[in-house]
């Protein structure tokens, strides 16, 4: 339900960039769009516009997770899609820090899978980069296959943990 | 020195017996093939004839005689006898020769046979005899004396017992001289702990707030390094024996990975300072020495042979995982597994000559070994689970390997033969990335 919902003011977000180009436009998005936005908004009192909207874009930031296959850290098209979309919040929001975090499953061993969790974690700062963000604005780390997201022992489980989780502050 | 305040070593109690050198029992440890030695343990007696046991406080004499049972099963070369099949009974007569009837033994295929004999001592335990002889000839092969103040100390002497044993019969006893560094579950966080190498007096060595990995001990045992990881990253920890002190940097980049100690008794270690984990030398104070082997790929894990010669690490430079050996003399870069897609956690045996590594086959790893001569690849290690970590001990004979074998990850030895595994106990959660150090 939580995906749902930081999936929904994601691509409300979106919508309100590409209609106002601005995200301080908000007030001026249809009554039916901005009602969660208010309602969010209600949440957080006593904040500003400002700090209102670095929360709205740390929220979409940390909302997807990319994904990798076994023993690689490539990144697929619909990785560089959800990056794109990352970078220009980071973009949009200057002060924001990004750390990005590694991870990898099980079945690996835990030496390999720290650097490879490492490789992952690079593999998302460098696109980054070269989308524009400044790169003293990203950190990385790896934890291996130290926190996985599922425990069980199979690949739709394994496929979750291959992953990387991205933290903004 | 902490055993001399202990105990009170009397050398060998009796000469040995002559025998021609095509008599003397022994064991090619390292040869193609193992002879097995089958050994009775002998009820322990009382060195005073007409005295009693029972007046040894404690339940001393069975205790050291099941702790020595315990330390011989863990010798694969070693295959224990009952002394319910000894013909005419199991007890031998007496505890040293020529009191003891060899023949029965004989007859029963007994080739060692080893004796305790105990005589109370106020303020202690008691003092107590041990003998091991080869049956065939009679022969005193080991012979020792301890005095026993408490219970606690019963396991260093029969781990002390099986040294000289082993070393008598093998050339090589540091098995029971050794210890096992490993990592342990403790929630979300793992910790440190030791043990001997067969699994007694388990202590934890770290409270962190976070997860410990890879520990590695310095080649004369009074040093662990080991990579640390909580919320705020990646860090390197060493943790000196004797002043028990713990220290911990943040190196530069994100990563600390596998760090171990070379031959020279510095420090190696994958970091990702320039965009990629690469393996690096480090001073004592903790600052980069020197570049041990960079690439674009992963390179991780390195592990040294005791002359400082070869350094084998995983790289995945072309294109999966695979383990290469580095001639640090020559700077030339060979690899050593060829066989299947997802090799790594090599450990290289003490004399450069073999590699162990983990060798993913249909979702699971199995221990395999490398031949660095011949080139040869063979399996070490069948069954469920995964087998993953080797460690090779000092004497270059076991193999110490983490399992989940039995559901949970825990602690085995093999040998560079592929004996079958046997569990070191730990104590309960799982149990992760043994490594041998010195006691």
């Amino acid at each position: 339900m939580k995906r749902f919902g930081l999936l929904g003011v994601a691509l409300l977000a979106m919508g309100l960039m590409v209609a106002g180009g601005c995200a301080k436009k908000v007030s001026s998005t249809p009554a039916g769009a901005s009602a969660s936005v208010s309602t969010d908004a209600g949440n957080q009192g006593g904040l500003t516009e400002a700090e209102r909207q670095k929360m709205m874009a740390i929220e979409k930031i940390q909302a997807n997770r990319i994904y990798f296959a076994f023993d690689s850290n490539e990144l697929s098209q619909e990785s560089r899609q959800i990056l794109t979309e990352k970078a220009e919040l980071m973009k949009a929001n200057p002060s924001l820090i990004l750390v990005i975090e590694g991870h990898c499953d099980e079945r690996g061993t835990n030496e390999y899978n720290m650097a490879l969790g490492e490789r992952r974690a690079r593999a998302a700062k460098d696109f980054l980069a070269l989308s524009g963000v400044d790169a003293s604005r990203i950190q990385t780390i790896s934890y291996g296959e130290e926190r996985p997201m599922c425990t069980e022992h199979n690949e739709a489980c394994w496929s979750k943990n291959r992953r990387d989780e991205f933290r903004a502050q | 020195m902490r055993f001399a305040l202990f105990f009170v070593l009397i050398q060998v109690l009796l000469l040995p017996m002559p025998a021609r050198a095509g008599d003397v029992l022994t064991v090619d440890i390292y040869g193609p093939g193992q002879t097995k030695i089958n050994v009775l343990i002998a009820d322990p007696l009382p060195r005073e004839a007409g005295a009693s046991l029972a007046a040894v406080p404690e339940n001393a004499p069975a205790t050291l005689q099941q702790y020595i049972q315990s330390n011989c099963a863990f010798l694969p070369f070693f295959s224990m006898v009952s002394g319910r099949d000894v013909v005419g009974g199991p007890l031998p007569g007496g505890y040293a020769a020529p009191n003891i009837d060899f023949q029965r033994f004989k007859l029963s295929r007994v080739d060692v046979l080893v004796t305790a004999a105990w005589q109370p001592r106020s303020g202690g335990l008691g003092d107590v005899e041990l003998r091991a002889y080869e049956v065939f000839s009679g022969r005193l092969i080991v012979g020792r004396g301890y005095t026993v103040q408490t219970r606690p100390q019963l396991p260093e002497v029969a781990a002390r017992f099986c040294a000289d044993l082993m070393e008598a019969l093998t050339g090589h006893g540091d098995f029971f001289r050794s210890n096992l560094a490993f990592v342990k579950r403790d929630g979300q966080r793992k910790q440190v702990f030791m043990s001997t190498a067969q699994g007694v007096g388990v202590q934890q060595l770290t409270n962190l707030n976070g997860v410990c990995m890879s520990p590695s001990w310095s080649h004369d045992g009074q040093k662990l390094v080991f990579a640390f990881l909580d919320q705020k990253g990646h860090s390197i920890c060493e943790w000196n024996r004797q002043t028990r002190e713990l220290r911990r940097l943040k190196m530069p980049g994100a990563t600390v990975i596998s760090p171990t100690f070379t031959a020279r008794g510095t420090i190696a270690v994958t970091l990702d300072m320039g965009g990629s984990p690469d393996i690096y030398e480090l001073n004592p104070d903790f600052s980069i020495a020197r570049v041990l082997e960079k690439s674009w790929a992963i390179d991780v894990s390195p592990d040294f042979d005791q002359a400082g010669d070869k350094m084998v690490f995983v790289s995945n430079r072309l294109g999966n995982p695979q383990i290469f050996m580095k001639n640090l003399t020559t700077g030339v870069v060979s690899r050593v597994s060829f066989d299947g897609k997802y090799n790594t956690a090599p450990s290289i045996s003490p004399d450069g000559k073999l590699v162990v590594y983990s060798h993913l086959i249909n979702g699971q790893h199995k221990l395999f070994l490398a031949d660095l001569a011949s080139g040869v690849e063979r399996q070490l290690t069948f069954g469920p689970g995964s087998d993953e970590d080797a460690s090779w001990s000092p004497d270059g004979y076991f193999i110490a390997f983490a399992s989940n074998r039995s559901g949970r990850y825990q602690i085995y030895i093999t040998t560079k033969h592929g004996d079958e595994p046997i569990l070191i106990p730990t104590g309960p959660g799982e149990s992760f990335s043994p490594a041998w150090g010195k006691l």
